[in-house]
């Protein structure tokens, strides 16, 4: 059943490519496949989640060929959900009204193809093609309308990710120099045997050298440049999917590298290090953001830096509490990117703007309050399970990691509230309706997704907790991974690679 | 179903009458019946949480480990009951005749039920997690009270929700810490179960809830919010809020300072290099809290703010009784709650009828209105008396028991603080009443009528409870008993109008004999005296010449001049200075985090990950 997990990946990848030759066969269906695709997608994801929830991760190895030859997926509840979420977001935000010769739709599916991949993949290669595909689906979706000022988004966010991905490969290129492999099953196995290994500064720069590039994506300091300029530029949905989905996969990569290679090297410490910073920077950055749209994007990288916080405790409440807020996240930010596009003018044009449409106002406001972290909507569990981790975690000088995730809190609480104070400000202007007739749809499913997560927090908990500790669980990652006739004693063909790895030799 | 399920059912459902019905009255009345109700079931709830008992309620649920639910308990219990009667006369008192000159009376009655129902979901928290949901909703919900009414309200409602917010991360972060250092978030395991944390965790959790829950209190250094977001929110709201919101902080200082430290530990908890331990720092904390603002509000020339700012001093007066751990302590610092609330409703109401009336409570615009507010007098003359806590009134009575447990457990310094912040109460309560009430009726005021009887009558009721329980002190007392019972505090023997203490009691009915005996003689004497005229309170006659009644004689401004000379230097506003500084501060920093984001994208690219990897260099 487990091997259908390569469908994931390649209906929408198949599926991208054949519906433009299908558009000009047929315009209806090719209008009608898109969406399908991704239904019977996020259909086949659900199922395998729900296998993966009762009977445990699975490893699937394909064509015959096991590690170190052959290449594996790993599905496991966090990977498994991510697929069926992005999925499901890719659907909210399905580009509908589009004309029939855009690319929209299948750089759609394209992406949808990227990230199963990323959230599935076991090796490092695979993960960084996936990523790159992914990549190439984001500049596209930004330069779609191929107006001018989305172009120069576009082109932007090119030279970002450019300049990412070939210090991401650097970084892959000096891991597989030093383990020899790039599975990261096979990695984490010789990181194990040999601890010096990943934490020597070649090791430390190469999770440097990956934190940053994947940082473009994933929003953190110092490449997250672009963010503003291209969240205020590109479109509502664009932006929705890259602040929500795309910095999720970004960051999922870099968790898994984390904890299979460098768990115990100090690398946590440079994650730490580099989302307090984006925490800062992001969070003092959207104080005074004039327009919503820009005051969403610096929340975003704000987000983001929390999450890295979140994951680089390595304990099971603080990667609980990184899943939790990141869904959090992945449900709020796109609606409120819906929400910025019709609300554009500068904030303090906004006044009492909330009373025309109460109902919408609500849904925003309640978004607005989870992100907050007021209970019980789920970013209140995620800021207490996040404290819970960062006061269990051994290391030392946490004290200053809760003062500034405390004191980052207030100030984004700050600049919302002020920000609510001014929607509900008694002003007659005349009004502007918050959001336009498509996005009601795809905002209400958001909202309704996030009343459903708050209800229905009991049950998610123990998911959380399952998918945190199937997350740092390393000896079953290797065990379902690599083959038992390779697992003990070591062989040869290891020994050898780690032989010429520290001559630094090519293996 | 329990009666505090029934109880927690019926706050919510008092939310809908006024959202169902906005306009007219009906809704309005629904809702004072509806807390009228709630009155009654508290009562019904008595013999089941007296003698340390608790009921629980069916609503709770689970969540990563923890089973989250709400069980009330007789120090939540005597909390409630203030909260459900102030709501009560707030309510009949808007419906009595205040909302006609309100345009969003509907609001005020459903976000003052909000408050109630937050509060009672505060106060019958059984866990550490309800405890910090029923916290946000309290915050939330006063925010929204308070902002209600619109303009310079809403700035106020806003400062105070900030305050709140950072508050509650204080408070989130010590629950995170308690849960782990005890195991649990269970409030009745952790009774006495923080007692053995080591010193320095002790003072941290310690300051992190003194910041939660004295954000509440408006403690100082967070005291600055209070005044302007009490005194500008609704009048009935903010008679609401004066009596009883700000206890809330109160009540979760005691919950874990009393319940779960322990007044023991905090005895022997000394902080290092000074002769203070915990409990005498927070002693001293209170005594801030009762002088500071007191003094605050002897400058005031709002009537709102002026008495916004006495409760936030009375609020001080509690927890220096609470901090005692001595039985007198103990029962002045709670009668207290119950007292304050009793003659600080009346006096918001007697002055916001004034304003319905007049239209300001500017204190240098109002003067002469005894003739024409002669109940809004009494009431107001109730109330001062209350506050000043001088007898008959009730204030006098929870008072006395403070100060004589300060000199029972031998602390005269914090005995002479508290003599000082009454003596500031004293002359900032007369000023009050002598700038609306006493000296020359202004010509604008003069067709001025007392408010309805429905705004009057509530007023009147509720100062009327002050007077009488200040005769009769038993009632109160009665009341706090199962409060002192839930957290384990002794009592001193007491009957109706008498406290028992071993050195000294204090019979209330001799009190008020010897008080009216006293006033009876004044009057022989007056009346023997010679003869009096009455004359206008319009009149106006200085140094021989007949001046016009637009000419002021009333001294108003500045009222107490030479006082404010002498301590006047003391009384600079650094901490707005402060306040506002921060606020510069992080606009600063802001635009600096922007300027780096708008200039420079690439090179910060390269810029750090060539300084990543040199750090790594000179680290690894």
């Amino acid at each position: 059943m487990t091997q259908q997990a390569i469908l994931l990946v390649l209906l929408p990848l198949i599926a991208a490519f054949t519906l433009t030759p299908l558009r000009r066969c047929n315009p209806v269906i090719a209008r009608v496949a898109g969406p399908a695709v991704v239904v019977s997608q996020v259909m086949l994801a659900i199922t395998l989640l729900l296998h993966i929830a009762q009977l445990g991760p699975e490893a699937v190895g394909f064509g015959g060929f096991s590690i170190p030859l052959g290449i594996a997926f790993h599905l496991d509840l966090v990977g498994m959900s991510l697929v069926a979420l992005a999925g499901v977001t890719l659907l909210l935000l399905w580009p509908w009204t589009v004309e029939s010769d855009s690319a929209e739709p299948s750089l759609y599916l394209l992406l949808l193809a990227g990230a199963s991949g990323i959230a599935l993949s076991a090796d490092l290669f695979n993960l960084y093609v996936f990523f790159e595909v992914v990549a190439v689906a984001s500049y596209g979706l930004v330069a779609a309308p191929n107006s001018g000022i989305q172009l120069y988004a576009s082109i932007r966010l090119l030279l970002f990710s450019a300049a990412g991905s070939a210090l991401a490969l650097l970084g892959i290129g000096l891991i597989y120099n030093l383990g020899g492999s790039l599975s990261l099953a096979h990695l984490g196995q010789v990181a194990a045997q040999d601890a010096t290994l990943f934490s020597s500064v070649e090791g430390l720069s190469a999770f440097t050298l990956i934190l940053i590039g994947l940082g473009v994506k994933a929003e953190l300091f110092p490449a997250n440049h672009w963010v503003p300029e291209v969240y205020g530029l590109s479109r509502p949905r664009v932006s929705g999917l890259l602040a929500g989905l795309v910095s999720k996969l970004a960051l999922l990569i870099l968790l898994r590298l984390l904890w299979q290679l460098y768990t115990g090297t100090g690398a946590e410490v440079i994650l730490l290090v580099t989302g307090l910073v984006t925490l800062l920077l992001g969070e003092l950055a959207a104080f005074r953001a004039t327009r919503l749209r820009e005051m969403l994007a610096f929340s975003s990288i704000g987000q983001l830096g929390l999450l890295a916080v979140a994951f680089s405790m390595g304990n099971e409440a603080g990667v609980a509490a990184g899943l939790l807020l990141a869904l959090n996240h992945l449900l709020i930010k796109p609606a409120l990117f819906l929400y910025a596009h019709n609300w554009r003018a500068p904030i303090t044009a906004l006044g009492g703007q909330a009373w025309s449409t109460p109902l919408a106002s609500a849904l925003f406001v309640l978004m607005v309050l989870s992100l907050m972290g007021i209970p019980p909507l789920p970013g209140f569990w995620g800021k207490y399970l996040l404290l819970k981790g960062v006061l269990t975690a051994p290391t030392l000088g946490m004290g200053w990691v809760v003062a500034l995730i405390l004191f980052t809190t207030l100030v984004e609480m700050i600049y919302f509230m002020r920000l609510l104070t001014r929607l509900y400000a008694e002003k007659s202007v005349q009004p502007i309706p918050p959001l336009s007739r498509r996005h009601y749809a795809p905002v209400a499913l958001l909202g309704a997704g996030l009343i459903a997560l708050t209800l229905g927090m009991g049950h998610v908990s123990t998911h959380l907790e399952q998918g945190a500790a199937q997350l740092l669980d390393r000896s079953g990652y290797r065990d379902r991974l690599i083959p038992a006739s390779l697992r003990h004693p070591v062989n040869h063909f290891q020994t050898h690679l780690q032989g010429t790895a520290r001559q630094g030799g090519h293996p | 179903m329990n009666a505090f399920d029934l109880l927690l059912y019926l706050a919510l459902a008092t939310l809908l009458p006024s959202l169902l019905a906005p306009k007219g009255r009906s809704g309005g009345m629904l809702t004072t019946l509806a807390y009228l109700l709630q009155v009654w079931l508290l009562f019904s709830l008595l013999p089941s949480v007296s003698q340390g008992g608790s009921v629980a309620a069916c609503l709770e649920f689970a969540a990563f480990g923890h089973t989250i639910g709400w069980q009330l308990n007789g120090f939540g219990w005597f909390f409630a009951l203030i909260t459900a009667v102030s709501a009560l006369i707030a309510s009949a008192y808007a419906t009595g005749g205040w909302e006609r000159q309100c345009d969003h009376a509907s609001r005020l009655h459903s976000l003052m039920a909000l408050n109630v129902l937050a509060m009672y979901l505060l106060l019958g928290a059984a866990d550490l997690i309800s405890l910090f949901i029923g916290w946000e909703l309290v915050s939330w919900a006063g925010f929204l009270l308070m902002a209600a009414p619109g303009g310079q309200s809403v700035q106020a409602a806003l400062r105070y929700l900030i305050y709140a917010l950072a508050g509650a991360l204080a408070l989130l972060t010590a629950i995170v810490l308690i849960e782990q250092s005890s195991g649990t978030i269970q409030l009745d395991a952790l009774r006495g179960a923080l007692a053995s944390l080591p010193d320095g965790l002790s003072w941290v959790v310690l300051a992190l809830v003194f910041v939660g829950f004295g954000v509440k209190l408006a403690m100082p250094p967070f005291h600055l919010w209070q005044a302007p977001a009490y005194g500008y929110a609704d009048g009935p709201a903010a008679a609401f809020l004066g009596a009883i919101s700000s206890r809330m902080g109160l009540f979760g200082l005691c919950l874990v300072l009393v319940q779960m430290v322990g007044l023991e530990r905090l005895v022997g908890l000394a902080l290092p290099f000074s002769f203070f331990d915990a409990q005498s720092l927070l002693a001293w904390a209170a005594a801030i809290t009762l002088i500071v603002p007191t003094y605050i509000a002897l400058t005031q020339n709002d009537a709102r703010l002026l008495l916004a700012w006495h409760g936030i001093g009375q609020g001080g007066f509690m927890l220096l009784g609470l901090m005692l751990g001595n039985d007198l302590g103990t029962a002045g610092g709670l009668l207290h709650v119950l007292n304050h609330a009793s003659y600080q409703a009346p006096l918001f109401l007697a002055v916001t009828a004034v304003v319905y009336r007049t239209g300001t409570a500017d204190l240098d615009r109002l003067g002469g209105l005894i003739a024409r507010m002669p109940w809004a007098y009494v009431t107001l003359l109730l109330g001062i008396i209350g506050l000043a806590g001088l007898p008959p009134m009730n204030g006098f009575v929870s008072k006395w028991l403070i100060y004589k447990g300060l000199l029972d457990a031998q602390m005269p310094l914090l005995f002479v603080a508290a003599v000082i912040g009454t003596l500031g109460t004293i002359l900032s309560v007369y000023k009050l009443i002598h700038n609306i009430f006493l000296g020359q009726l202004r010509a604008e005021h003069r067709e001025v009528t007392d408010a309805p009887w429905g705004m009057t009558g509530p007023m009147l009721l509720i100062a009327g409870f002050a007077f009488i329980s200040g005769m009769l002190p038993g009632l109160g007392l009665y009341l706090v008993e199962p409060a002192a019972a839930a957290l384990g505090l002794p009592m001193p023997s007491f009957d109706l109008s008498a406290i028992h203490a071993p050195n000294g009691a204090l019979d209330m009915l001799v009190v008020v004999s010897a008080l009216i005996g006293a006033i009876g003689f004044g009057a022989l004497l007056f009346l023997n005296a010679g003869r009096s005229y009455r004359t206008q309170p319009l009149d106006n006659y200085a140094g021989g010449h007949f001046l016009t009644a637009q000419t002021r004689y009333q001294y108003s401004h500045h009222f107490y001049a030479g006082l404010l000379r002498v301590i006047g230097p003391w009384m600079r506003p650094w901490l707005v200075a402060l306040e506002q500084g921060s606020g510069h501060f992080l606009d600063l920093a802001s635009a600096a985090s922007r300027g780096l984001y708008y200039h420079n994208g690439l090179r910060f690219l390269v810029f750090g990950t060539v300084v990543g990897l040199l750090w790594l260099l000179i680290v690894v």
